[in-house]
Parts: structure tokens; C-alpha cells; sequence
């Protein structure tokens, strides 16, 4: 069961972002949200997440600076799986971010949702 | 008759001008050196100074140099060279030289040897027989000490004065011309790249609301409350099959722009091809398994290719998806493999809806609007771009692709080939490599 893990969902198109929120959370998930690079830093250094769906174009601090940060100054709770979930494509921005450290990359517009869940599922059991 | 120094010195004087390489400051040089040698044929002036008009008799640009060997350009521009009708202007206007010893309006009272100078030679600069200037040359001589032969040697002077400020006059609207042409370009250049990022930014602002369009459409179709009924499930469908068009539309025309640009760079390495295949078809086996198609890579022994990876994977998707979606379910989809020790060709076989004659030649057009063959656009949810892009890729990296079929309803066969690695294509790698001038773009994925 699923229950009880948390993810927190950055996002800055409101409708995405609760469009995410309410697939996730019926599923059972324990979901946190955050519309911008700065507000997602906040969250992920003083709350403990399993998983964090990170979008890369984000108004205050992109995706790309927030895997930066991150290393420096690991989230809270250590083992935290990130995940992008965007629209960026490219082969050269998935291999920096997966350089930096991200353990997924999710293409939005590429995945329906029933994919983009059973993607976070599996990432999840890895985790575990 | 001049005497054999004076010609040696108009010689060496006429060779200095078309000598001097940096044109642009022709007479800063030029000026400085027919002063000191008219000095060393005992004309000591005190100071020359070149005049040149224009047209309407307007100073253009004003030259001075003295013993100090400094060339200044004083700035009386605009300013009409003959003001006072007095006989030497009469004279000059004529083409004839003119000797004046009231010099005293001629001179700024502030110059340090004003007192010195007791008479001035003026001497008309002539092109093409219309006035062009003014030469001065001041001396402290008596002016009926300055005889016929210097009056002579000075007219010859003109003509090299005057040579040396159509070079630089030249030299400078050239420079003028050049720099034009370096700000429009770095204009247009900026241009050129504020298109560019607005393309992307755009792309990327029309796939955000696009993807949640497509998501609640989804949800929708997939995860109703009530249940939908037939006609609504429709209209779902087709605005679900619509948005998708849409978006892969969006990435297409960037990849398109980016290539017909000559942006998309090709880095290509010696690779397994097959291994390749079976990535993708690893990729697209969700897609397939919706379908409940076969996709059979016929594992041959083929040499490594030499191209760029991330191209051939993308017309693989592109050729391997349209596959999918022209062929009825339940059927086999099949990729095989020959080579002729020169070029693997990878062809995709299935038994879907085929193409019309008609047709094939249009097939990788950009929009090729297809009448007669294969599902309407609107439906497969293609762009009309998928294999315009593949054949430019694999223009691009020294193959060849082609169709083949029967006609409707007998299936396709979507052939591409790439040069095999042999020692003579790695010896001459760099001919297959391509590097855009300025900034390289990555190619948005396919959508399949």
C-alpha cells in the first residue's frame, strides 16, 4: 500500500499542479505542493519527502539550480528520490539532470497519466 | 626644366604614396614627408597645409602639418573655402597658383611662427580639371623670391597630394562600407537568435496548457464519475487525439526550424545497430502491446555503423511508431537488416495500410498531404513532419531512405541506410561529422 508516502509536487501552472495533486492524491499519497524553485528549496530542506516530482522551468529558481542546490545542502530527509516531470526534452538537459542526481526523467506531455503513476510507483518501490 | 633632384624626389614622393599601407591615415604620413623633402630641396616652408572641397566649393576635410611633423585636421567644415573674391581666390579658382604675402586672415594670430611667415604659396589641387582643394605652403621667404620653378614643382606636388586623399578618401568609405556591413550582420544575427529563443520559449508556453488540456481530457475519458455516453466518449476521444497532434506539431515545426536552420548538429561514433533497434522497440512496446502487435528485429550480423546515435534512434521512433500506427491489430511489424560492406540498410515491414503510388513520391515532403493512402492525419495524430525529419537526419549523415509498397491496403517498407564504420570512413570521420556555426540546438523528442 502506498499509504503515507509523501511527494511533493513542484509545479508552477496552477492547473498541472493541482491536476497532479489530485491524481496522486487518489492514489493514497500524502501530497505537498510548492509553484516556484525558492518555495520547493523551503519545503524539501525542512520536510521530509519520499519522492519529489521537480519540474526544470520554474519562476525564482529553475529545476536544473535546484539539483544544484541540493547537492550542496542535501534535502532532509537523505534518501529522497527525485524525479523530473517536464516538458523539457532534450538529450542533453535528461543527462544533467540525471548527472546531478535525479533518478527520473518524466516527459509531461509525452505520458498519460495512468503512465506518469505507475512511473511513480516504480520509483517508489525502488526507493523502499 | 626641373632638375634631376626634383624628379628623383617627385619619384620617391609618388612611390611613398602608393607605398603607405595604412590608407585610412594616408596623409597623416604622406603630408609630414613632402614637407621635409621640399626642405631638402631648400624650400624651407614653415608650414603646408591641404584644403579639400567639395562641389559647391565647401571645405570638406583640412590638413596641416608643420616642421613638428604633426598632421592635425582642423576643423572649418562646411565653411566656403573663397569668402572675400580677392585676387588670389580669382586666381586659384582658375586653376593658376597665386603668391600672397597678406597672409595675416589666412592665419590663426595665435600660431606660434605667425611672425615668420611673410608669404604663401597657393596652389590649386586639381581632379579631373574641376578645383579639389587648396595646397598652402607658408615661408618666411620674400614673396617675389618664390620663382616659376618652385610655382612648377609645386604643381606637380598637388597632383600626388591630391592621389594621396582619393586613396584615403577610398580607403575610408570602403571602411565605411565594411563597418555597415558588420553592424547590419551582427544585427541580423541578434535577430536571428531573439526568433530563435522566442521559438522556444513559445514552444514551451503553448505545451504547458497543452499538456493540461490533454491530462483533464484524459482524466475525463479514462477516470469519469458518471459514466460517458457514447457520443461524449467521442467528442473526448477526439479532442484527446487532437491535443496530442497538437503537441507533437509544436515539437516537429521546432526540429524542423532547428534543422532547416542548420542547427542540429551530428557527432557520429561507430555503433551496434541492432542493439539500437531493440532499445527502441523496448520503448515503443507499450504502444505496441495496445495494438497487441509483434515487432520481430531480425537479428543479423551487420557491421557498426558510423553515425550519430541519437539521430538514427530518433528516425527509428519515427519510423518504427508510424509502423504502429498504419497497421491493423494484431499484426507483425518486422525490422531487418542488409549490408553491402559500404552501408547498413534497416528497413521497417509491415502489413498495415500502405501507400498509393501517388503518393509515395510525396511521402517525405514537409505536410505531404497524403489523398489516396494511409489513415487521414487527423486521426494517427501525426504532424506531416515525422518523415521529412528522419530523411533530412539521414541526409545529413550521409545515407539514403526510401519507401516501398504494393499500394493500399498491402502494406509498407521503410528503408534507411548509414555508412558502415569501415577504417576508410573512420580516416575520414570529420567529412561525416557536421558542427553548426554559433549556438547548437538539441532535437525535441519524437512523439510515436
Amino acid at each position: 500500500m502506498e499509504q503515507g508516502k509523501r511527494i511533493l509536487i513542484v509545479e508552477d501552472d496552477q492547473f498541472l499542479r493541482e491536476f497532479y495533486q489530485e491524481l496522486l492524491v487518489a492514489e493514497g499519497y500524502n501530497i505537498d505542493v510548492a509553484p516556484d524553485g525558492e518555495a520547493a528549496l523551503q519545503k524539501i530542506w525542512e520536510q521530509e519527502f519520499d519522492l519529489i516530482l521537480l519540474d526544470i522551468m520554474l519562476p525564482k529558481k529553475d529545476g536544473i539550480e535546484i539539483l544544484h542546490e541540493i547537492k550542496i545542502k542535501p534535502p532532509k530527509r537523505a534518501n529522497t528520490t527525485i524525479v523530473m516531470l517536464t516538458n523539457l526534452g532534450q538529450d542533453a538537459v535528461i543527462k544533467e539532470c540525471f548527472n546531478l542526481g535525479a533518478e527520473g526523467y518524466l516527459i509531461k506531455s509525452a505520458l498519460n497519466p495512468d503512465q506518469v503513476l505507475s512511473e511513480i510507483k516504480g520509483y517508489l518501490q525502488k526507493a523502499s | 626644366m626641373l632638375s634631376e633632384e626634383k624628379i628623383l624626389a617627385f619619384l620617391k614622393l609618388q612611390q611613398m604614396v602608393l607605398d603607405i599601407e595604412e590608407s585610412n591615415k594616408l596623409l597623416d604620413h604622406f603630408l609630414p614627408k613632402v614637407l621635409q623633402e621640399l626642405d631638402s630641396l631648400g624650400y624651407g616652408y614653415i608650414y603646408l597645409s591641404a584644403i579639400f572641397i567639395d562641389k559647391d566649393l565647401k571645405v570638406k576635410q583640412t590638413f596641416f602639418t608643420d616642421q613638428n611633423n604633426i598632421v592635425s585636421e582642423t576643423v572649418t567644415k562646411g565653411e566656403n573655402l573663397f569668402q572675400k573674391g580677392s585676387e588670389w581666390e580669382m586666381k586659384v579658382m582658375y586653376g593658376e597658383a597665386a603668391v600672397i604675402s597678406d597672409v595675416a586672415h589666412l592665419i590663426n594670430p595665435n600660431y606660434p611662427q605667425f611672425a615668420q611667415i611673410h608669404s604663401m604659396l597657393i596652389l590649386p589641387i586639381q581632379h579631373k580639371r574641376e578645383l579639389a582643394g587648396i595646397l598652402a605652403l607658408a615661408s618666411s621667404k620674400n614673396p617675389s623670391k618664390i620663382d616659376a620653378d618652385e610655382i612648377e614643382f609645386g604643381k606637380m606636388i598637388t597632383r600626388l597630394v591630391d592621389l594621396a586623399f582619393r586613396l584615403q578618401d577610398t580607403e575610408s568609405s570602403l571602411t565605411q562600407i565594411t563597418q555597415q556591413v558588420y553592424t547590419m550582420n551582427a544585427k541580423l544575427h541578434q535577430l536571428d537568435k531573439l526568433k530563435d529563443d522566442f521559438v522556444s520559449v513559445a514552444s514551451h508556453e503553448l505545451r504547458t496548457p497543452m499538456t493540461a488540456i490533454r491530462s483533464y481530457v484524459w482524466m475525463a475519458l479514462h477516470r469519469s464519475d458518471v459514466p460517458l455516453t457514447q457520443k461524449l466518449e467521442r467528442y473526448l476521444y477526439r479532442t484527446l487525439v487532437s491535443t496530442e497532434r497538437l503537441i507533437n506539431l509544436v515539437n516537429d515545426m521546432l526540429n524542423v526550424s532547428r534543422i532547416e536552420a542548420g542547427k542540429v548538429e551530428i557527432a557520429p561514433r561507430s555503433f551496434d545497430l541492432v542493439a539500437l533497434v531493440k532499445d527502441v522497440v523496448e520503448e515503443v512496446k507499450a504502444k505496441a502491446d495496445e495494438k497487441r502487435l509483434q515487432l520481430l528485429v531480425l537479428d543479423h550480423k551487420i557491421p557498426p555503423v558510423f553515425a550519430d546515435s541519437d539521430k538514427v534512434h530518433q528516425i527509428l521512433l519515427n519510423l518504427i511508431g508510424n509502423s504502429i500506427k498504419f497497421t491493423y491489430p494484431g499484426e507483425n511489424i518486422t525490422i531487418d537488416f542488409f549490408t553491402d560492406g559500404q552501408f547498413v540498410e534497416t528497413s521497417v515491414t509491415d502489413n498495415g495500410s500502405g501507400i498509393s503510388p501517388e503518393d509515395l513520391a510525396k511521402l517525405f515532403h514537409k505536410f505531404a498531404r497524403l489523398d489516396n493512402s494511409y489513415v487521414s492525419i487527423s486521426t494517427s495524430g501525426g504532424t506531416g513532419l515525422g518523415l521529412y525529419i528522419s530523411k533530412s537526419l539521414v541526409e545529413l549523415m550521409k545515407g539514403k531512405i526510401w519507401a516501398k509498397s504494393e499500394g493500399v491496403d498491402k502494406g509498407a517498407t521503410f528503408t534507411f541506410s548509414l555508412p558502415v564504420a569501415t577504417e576508410e570512413v573512420l580516416k575520414h570521420a570529420d567529412q561525416f561529422q557536421f558542427k553548426p556555426q554559433g549556438e547548437v540546438k538539441p532535437l525535441e523528442p519524437v512523439a510515436i
